[in-house]
């Protein structure tokens, strides 16, 4: 599901969320949706790499284990690709694995959240991320 | 100056060994001291009976053939036999003898070799003992199930039984005799990664006086093996005799640390993702306003989320219960017809879904354990359903193969890839794709599928067109064979040891039976079987005995006798309707003899009526 309306006259700021569980991307959208940002959902890896492409998001909030290209290797991607150094990472991981959140963190992610969450706390961080 | 003669006597008198002068009648001459000293017999005793008197029985007939040589003028040397001695004992001598013809006499010379005899007979059993041990230990670490290569004190391999060369792939020969410095060298080319192992070799080459272990993983095939280098010292604790090399092939074990992590992360992970949602959805229902459709969205998505965590915790205590394995079934015959009715019913109704049965007419009973059969066709039709997000009917079809019924199971869902046709049925596998992923689920029922079919000596299978293209599960029941339903005795009982017991008394009366596990089992078999007479429970699964003896009555009539066994409390008004209930011969509570009585009744009820046939 592609939310692109266009809301009013502010510019609302896209981030992408990337899990291949529905429930989990219906409620990040149902956190973060708001009038101040637009967000799109991908099911996989690949289709969330073509989307960063698309819109080089200043947030993605990316599953490390999602089918496809993993959370990690995206990380990587972006944080080697020079189009995309606005943006920033927030990694999903339904394993609690010290190894997983080392990983998370070398590769560059600028938070990482521990499946189950509080929306409150991915609200923080991507307040943070996105230094507001 | 002495004489000729008396010169002989001292000398005679003198030597210590046993010195004689026999004749060939069988008697001896003349004697030195020596013999009174080594046997105890006084020379007038010796002299009174004939010498082979004194010759252990066993050694007679050779001393015989010794002395018909002497007569013959053959010269004897170290000829030995044993010699009775006063005490009762024996012992052995040793003699060199001449005839001395015609005179008729024989000098003989003989020496106590008994010490030197035990001796050498010691030693012969210390060998023997020791090439028996030999012999044995050998055998030992040939049979034993590790690896074993014996080092000796030279550093050269002395021992590598079959274990080690079949765990290395160096053959036996190949690596006898070899110095333990080249050891690193022979396996450095069969293992993977053989960086570290020069410097375990080269520890092993210096004859380690403390034991330690190492692992390695060797190639073609592919296995773990564990190694364990143990110094050999003698008993006394005292000098180093060489070491002791054990491989433990430890592949099976890693696998299974390996699937025990794999299960770890996989429960983890499978459960922490619905209770994201219920956390995650709550927490912003309270925070937070919705509009009524967003609400009802999320209570949705939640209501599917906890049902999926209720799937995933019945999963994994089903897998629990694969893992104690399926081993006992309670084996009758079952009639699939009632099983896939029961299977469908507990599916539910789906319009989107709607699931077709369409059954020969002439099915027979099959052999099976019927709750596990029912687990099984639950499992496949509750995936045929999952799979089949876009709709379409689900058709549940039966076919009998021989001595066989398949049943089959066809959805019109999203299918499967060719190369997830085989992994289907490994636990925990799941088919990787994004469509997939939206159907929740474990990959344990389809495991625990397959190892309830092979348990009834069954097969499960599958086939798809690929994806897209739906899928047709499969598996196989053996028939009751046709004995079985032309028993004498149809038990209806769901208590399958209480089951056995009767059929085992039945047996003693030489009677055969049928068991019907469920009432709609003994409905069908009724139909089919000519039973003589039926042992009822009146508490069964999902329906009253009380009914199935009315259909019984109504369907066969008065004549077969019933016996009625069972561990409901009856009061008198009911045992007494039960006992008028025409054929009923014997009301029994359930007990440890219960069996034995009812059978009795049965067995009693039975001969009348061959007698007036």
């Amino acid at each position: 599901m592609r939310n692109n309306s266009t809301g009013p006259a502010r510019i609302r700021r896209t981030v992408i969320i990337a899990d291949d569980e529905p429930s989990l991307r219906i409620l990040v959208h149902a956190t973060i949706g708001t009038d101040d940002y637009n967000v799109v959902e991908a099911c996989n890896g690949d289709e969330a790499w073509s989307l960063i492409q698309e819109h080089r998001p200043p947030l993605v909030i990316l599953d490390v284990g999602m089918p496809g290209r993993t959370g990690l290797e995206i990380l990587r991607a972006i944080k080697s690709d020079a189009n995309l150094t606005g943006t920033r990472v927030i990694l999903l991981t339904a394993s609690a694995q010290e190894s997983d959140i080392r990983a998370g963190l070398v590769a560059g992610a600028d938070a990482y959240l521990t499946k189950p969450f509080s929306p409150r706390d991915l609200l923080s961080r991507l307040d943070e991320a996105l230094e507001l | 100056m002495m004489n000729g003669g008396a010169m002989y006597e001292s000398f005679f008198s003198l030597s210590i060994d046993m010195l004689c002068v026999a004749g060939f009648d069988g008697f001896f001459k003349h004697l030195n001291p020596a013999w009174a000293q080594t046997l105890g017999f006084t020379d007038a005793e010796l002299m009174a009976r004939p010498f082979l008197d004194f010759v252990h029985p066993d050694d007679r007939p050779a001393t015989v053939d010794v002395v018909e040589n002497l007569a013959k003028g053959a010269k004897i040397v170290n000829f030995r036999n044993r010699y009775e001695c006063r005490d009762g004992t024996y012992r052995w001598l040793a003699w060199t003898a001449i005839p001395a013809q015609p005179a008729g006499l024989i000098y003989a010379v003989g020496r106590d070799v008994t010490q030197e005899v035990r001796a050498q007979a010691e030693l012969k059993d210390a060998n023997d003992s020791a090439a028996t041990r030999l012999a044995l230990l050998t055998a030992l670490i040939d049979a034993i199930g590790v690896g074993v290569i014996l080092v000796d004190r030279e550093q050269v391999v002395a021992h590598w039984n079959q274990e080690a060369s079949r765990l290395t792939g160096i053959p036996i020969e190949q690596a006898l005799g070899q110095p333990t410095r080249l050891l690193g060298e022979l396996f450095a080319p069969r293992v993977e990664d053989n960086s570290g192992l020069q410097s375990h070799f080269e520890r092993v080459s210096r004859l380690p006086a403390e034991s330690f272990r190492f692992a390695m993983t060797v190639l073609e095939p592919r296995r773990e093996v564990e190694v364990t280098v143990s110094p050999a010292a003698l008993t006394s604790g005292r000098g180093q005799v060489g070491f002791v090399m054990v491989l433990q092939d430890i592949t099976a074990a890693k696998e299974l640390d390996r699937a025990k992590d794999d299960l770890i992360a996989t429960v983890s992970h499978e459960l922490r993702t619905p209770l994201a949602s219920l956390v995650g959805f709550t927490e912003l229902l309270l925070t937070r306003e919705f509009s009524d459709a967003q609400r009802k969205q999320y209570l949705e998505t939640m209501l599917h989320e906890g049902r999926r965590l209720t799937e995933l915790i019945n999963d994994f205590l089903d897998l629990q219960r694969m893992e104690g394995g399926y081993k006992r079934l309670d084996l009758g015959p079952a009639d699939l017809r009632t099983l896939i009715a029961r299977a469908v019913t507990t599916a539910g109704d789906d319009p989107r879904t709607p699931i077709e049965v369409d059954l020969p007419k002439d099915l027979p009973l099959v052999i099976a354990d019927t709750n596990a059969i029912l687990q099984v066709l639950i499992s496949l039709l509750s995936n045929a359903r999952k799979y089949s997000p876009g709709g379409g009917a689900i058709r549940v079809n039966a076919q009998v193969t021989g001595e066989a019924v398949e049943v089959s199971i066809q959805d019109h869902g999203i299918g499967i890839p060719p190369e997830a046709l085989t992994k289907l049925f490994t636990k925990f596998y799941r088919v990787a794709n994004g469509d997939r992923r939206l159907v929740s689920g474990t990959g344990v029922g389809l495991a625990i599928s397959r190892r309830i079919i092979d348990a009834h000596g069954g097969r499960i299978g599958v086939e798809s067109g690929g994806l897209g293209q739906g899928s047709r599960f499969y598996f196989t029941l053996r028939t009751a064979s046709h004995g079985a339903r032309s028993g004498d005795v149809l038990i209806v009982e769901d208590d399958a040891g209480f089951a056995r017991l009767l059929e085992a008394e039945l047996a003693i009366k030489g009677l055969s039976s049928v068991w019907a596990p469920d009432a709609e089992t003994a409905d069908q078999l009724i139909g089919q079987m000519a039973a003589r007479a039926v042992i009822l429970d009146l508490l069964l699964p999902g329906a009253s005995g009380e009914d199935l003896l009315a259909r019984l009555r109504a369907s066969v009539g008065g004549e077969l006798p019933v016996a009625v066994v069972t561990i409901k409390e009856l009061d008198a008004t009911e045992t007494l309707t039960l006992r008028r209930t025409a054929g009923v011969v014997a009301v029994l509570k359930k007990h440890s003899g219960a069996a034995k009585e009812a059978v009795a009744f049965i067995a009693e009820a039975l001969t009348p009526r061959e007698a007036h046939q």
